[in-house]
């Protein structure tokens, strides 16, 4: 197998993937003329630069046409996340554009202490592991992180135990 | 099987079946994920994590031989929910999904395989994994069609 027969997601592979399905959206849906893409999960990992990590697919916790997502799976973007996915209030306002030659897909990127919380919300070993191992910490506002996520445990009282556990588990010694 | 036995060209004179390319994939993804790890290590491990459980789930969907291979040792080898959350996924609006129709053709999976009831995102977790084949499938063959048109 050639490296070209390779088509595993790197960060060059979620953009190629999204600019492919940017392009059939306007094909598609010529109506449309913008969709708002919150990324969440590993692509946005990748696409922040963090690691060269495989992932199998494109998460975003955007709300979308149904008819409209419908298509967007077929290009192994989902919005399943949307609905157990909690962040603190102002996430939208913390986020960033990511800047692509998508036409159609506005791109947008949870800032680092909101992209950590929604993987200490889902608390999988997979997901903390995410965090330990893409280096994501390293280049994390501790104190932002720590206020947002008090924020977050007045505002959905399932996520107090989780943080705890984050907190002192992982966190430890940088909180100390 | 239509789409599992159709022939494409690489290109180069050689023939890919869908099937020699869902195989292809999941190779891939098990260097990426576990490198270099057998299987039988893989699946020792499949109640540690999601990203493993789902692996196993395409691993045993190559073909026939290795999903009744490891169905019929499921209960062994702790794979009960990998199988139940697989069964049920590829019989959930199986007509809606090309992929998940060859498999449920070419596995000879039934709804007497469901052995209990799982839930949305288990079953949404199985399409996810499907759709981003589909999509590594239509690019490889895209960049075939266009090496063959320079040719």
């Amino acid at each position: 197998m050639n490296r070209e027969e390779k088509e595993m997601n790197s960060k060059q592979e979620v953009m190629e993937n999204l600019l492919m399905a940017d392009e059939y959206m306007g094909q598609m849906f010529p109506h449309v003329k913008k969709v708002e893409m919150i990324l969440t999960g590993g692509s946005s990992f990748l696409l922040k630069g963090l690691g060269n990590k495989f992932t199998l697919d494109i998460d975003t916790i955007s709300p979308i046409e149904p008819n409209v997502m419908e298509f967007l799976e077929s290009f192994a973007i989902n919005n399943h996340a949307l609905d157990v996915t909690k962040l603190p209030t102002g996430y939208e306002e913390r986020m960033v554009q990511f800047k692509s030659k998508c036409n159609v897909l506005d791109l947008y990127l949870l800032s680092n202490e909101d992209l950590i919380l929604s993987k200490v919300g889902r608390c999988s070993s997979d997901d903390i592991g995410d965090i330990i191992n893409t280096g994501i910490l390293d280049i994390t506002n501790i104190d932002e992180l720590i206020e947002l996520a008090e924020q977050l445990c007045t505002e959905d009282k399932s996520f107090i135990s989780k943080w705890s556990y984050f907190k002192k588990t992982i966190l430890g010694e940088m909180v100390a | 099987m239509e789409l599992f036995q159709k022939n494409h060209s690489w290109g180069d004179g050689r023939l890919m079946t869908f099937q020699t390319v869902y195989k292809q994939y999941i190779a891939e993804l098990s260097s990426h994920l576990f490198e270099g790890q057998s299987i039988e290590d893989i699946i020792k491990k499949v109640n540690q994590s999601h990203r493993i459980k789902r692996y196993v789930a395409l691993y045993v969907t190559q073909d026939k031989e290795t999903f009744y291979y490891y169905y019929t040792k499921r209960r062994e080898l702790g794979l009960n929910d990998v199988f139940n959350q697989l069964i049920t996924a590829l019989l959930y609006q199986t007509n809606r999904h090309s992929i998940k129709k060859e498999l449920v053709k070419e596995l000879g999976i039934n709804k007497e395989m469901i052995e209990f009831p799982c839930l949305d995102h288990e079953i949404n977790e199985i399409k996810k994994d499907l759709n981003s084949f589909s999509l590594y499938y239509r690019k490889i063959r895209m960049k075939q069609k266009e090496a063959n048109h320079k040719d």
